[in-house]
Formats: C-alpha cells, sequence, structure tokens
C-alpha cells in the first residue's frame, strides 16, 4: 500500500469522526424535521399504548415531571400507559420552538391535550420542555417537564 | 533524505493519523454511550449552579451572562415561557428576587457534554410582589460550551398538595 493511500485512509477516517460526533454536520431543519417525526411516533404510541415503541424512544434512564410535580421514572411512566392510568383522550400540541446542542435538541412548546390521569380528566394547557438526545445514531427522550399554564382569574 | 526514509516517514505519519481519528470516533461513540452519572460532572454542575444562585441574589449580571446559555429556555411555575433576555431583566429589574435558596432531592443524567438535572426547590422566591414558598421540581439542561457549564432550559412546576 502507498503512503498516499493510507494518508487518504488516514484523511477519511478523520472526516469520519467528526461525522460519528454529529456537532454540526446535519442542517437545523433536518434535525427539526427527524425530532418531530420521534415525536409524531411517541404521539401515536401513547394514543395506541404502544408499549414497544414507547420503550424505544424513552430513554432509560429519562427524567419525567408531570403536571403535579411528580418526578416519575421511565418504569413507572410506561406502567401508566400499560394500565391505562394515562390516557390522551385527544392530542393538541404547537407552537414549538428549537434550539439545537449538537446531538441534544431542546423542545418548547404548548400541549392542548386532554388527559385522563388515575380516573381525573385535564383540560388546563401546558407548556412543556421535551429534550431529545441522539443515542447510537436515534433520538430518544432523556428528559420531560411538563407545567400548566396559569390562567387568568 | 532518500525516498525510502521519506516514505517511511509518511507511512507513520498516516498511521498516526487513523490512530487518532480512530481514538477520536470511540470518544464521540463513548459519548452517546454514557448514561451513568459523573461525580465530577455532577460536582462541576452544582458549582455552576450554585454560582447562578449565588448571582442572582447579588444581582450580578455579567456572571448571569456568562452562565446562561444565549438559547435559555425558561419556563416558571406559572407556565410563562422566557428567554435568557427576559429572565435575565427579571432578575435586574427586582421583580423575580430569591428570598432563601434550598434545592435538594438531585437526580442527573449526564450524555457527554449535556447533563439534566432534576430536583426538588423550597426556595422563598417572590415574584411580581408576590411571595412563593411552595415547593417545587425542577428540571435543568446544562450544555458545556468552550469548556464551561451553561443552562440552556430550565422548567419549574410545583408539587401538588396530595390531598386535593
Amino acid at each position: 500500500m502507498s503512503a498516499e493511500r493510507i494518508l487518504r485512509i488516514g484523511l477519511i477516517a478523520l472526516a469520519c469522526s467528526g461525522i460519528a460526533k454529529g456537532q454540526s454536520d446535519v442542517p437545523s431543519q433536518a434535525v427539526q424535521q427527524e425530532v418531530l417525526k420521534a415525536e409524531a411516533s411517541r404521539d401515536e404510541a401513547m394514543q395506541k399504548a404502544d408499549m414497544a415503541v414507547l420503550n424505544r424512544i424513552y430513554a432509560d434512564n429519562v427524567v419525567i415531571v408531570n403536571t403535579r410535580g411528580v418526578h416519575l421514572t421511565k418504569a413507572q411512566r410506561l406502567a401508566d400507559f400499560q394500565s391505562g392510568d394515562l390516557k390522551f383522550l385527544s392530542f393538541d400540541q404547537g407552537d414549538y420552538s428549537f434550539h439545537i446542542y449538537g446531538d441534544t435538541v431542546v423542545l418548547n412548546g404548548r400541549a392542548n391535550s386532554v388527559v385522563q390521569f388515575h380516573g381525573k380528566v385535564n383540560r388546563v394547557p401546558r407548556k412543556f420542555t421535551l429534550t431529545y438526545v441522539k443515542l447510537n445514531g436515534e433520538w430518544r427522550l432523556v428528559a420531560q417537564s411538563e407545567t400548566l399554564i396559569d390562567q387568568p382569574q | 533524505m532518500s525516498e525510502h526514509t521519506y516514505m517511511r516517514k509518511e507511512l507513520r505519519i498516516a498511521a498516526l493519523l487513523v490512530i487518532v481519528a480512530l481514538g477520536m470516533m470511540g470518544v464521540a461513540s463513548s459519548q452517546e454511550a454514557k448514561h451513568e452519572p459523573d461525580a465530577d460532572i455532577q460536582k462541576a454542575i452544582l458549582a455552576a449552579d450554585n454560582e447562578r444562585y449565588d448571582a442572582m441574589q447579588k444581582k450580578d449580571m455579567a456572571a448571569l451572562d456568562r452562565l446562561h446559555g444565549d438559547g435559555l429556555v425558561f419556563i416558571n411555575t406559572k407556565g410563562r415561557m422566557l428567554n435568557k433576555a427576559e429572565y435575565l431583566e427579571e432578575i435586574r429589574s427586582g421583580a423575580l428576587k430569591f428570598l432563601s435558596v434550598e434545592t435538594d432531592d438531585y437526580t442527573f443524567c449526564i450524555y457527554g457534554d449535556t447533563a439534566i438535572m432534576s430536583g426538588r426547590a423550597k426556595s422563598v422566591v417572590e415574584y411580581h410582589g408576590v411571595v412563593n414558598k411552595k415547593p417545587r421540581r425542577f428540571t435543568s439542561v446544562f450544555i458545556k460550551m468552550h469548556g464551561q457549564w451553561v443552562l440552556v432550559a430550565h422548567q419549574a412546576t410545583l408539587i401538588a398538595d396530595e390531598s386535593n
């Protein structure tokens, strides 16, 4: 093998290492679309209680804070879906804003979904922060936090 | 330098480049797979967060500017979303005051240069003249930028009274 050829291999490997780090090679629009696609899959899976999809999207150590200020683990959240304690009666979220930091995306938005949690129906709109991290090539939800929007009296 | 010696030198450089590149790829993939809390990172984040609270109490705007990312999204317990300029202005103007700071019950999840910190706050806060002593759950997202952990997202939710 010639020195020139080995040099080429070295340069290609260097370029690949940059891609692996994924810091800025993917345009932000494409990243937004990828994360929205993951969100659409999650939304559908929540409504159908599709545990396989939810298990794939929620990271193993996901940190969830619900609107009651309760910290939930992945196992607790998935159990809520599986048992039917948490049901989405309608799904409506939008008003998104994205902030992209390499392989981390912070997605903020507003949810107007009607949710039944342990028998109680909640229609109060909420603000949320979802943090997605690309792990082994897939966007996984690593943090989810929700707060009810204070309604004017 | 003979042609043979020159080629040997090139070969060594090429091999070194390959090793460095493969090493960098290894670092990147290990960051992707890293989930375990790292004591040093936790300490660094807690130090940054303490510095942030200290700066809020002293209205040290230069420190606050340094400790918050430009793309900061801050969602308070009323579900109001603030950007960095709005959040810092609330502190500068005195609309948001921390009368005491008390946080505990932390959970950390580290993913390379991204850290999720969740916890409970019992700080006493005065917001637009109304004092709030209710405990809250918060989630903070820190990103390491230029060697420093900065806050890029924060959301706080009041802990509901279980009797309701």
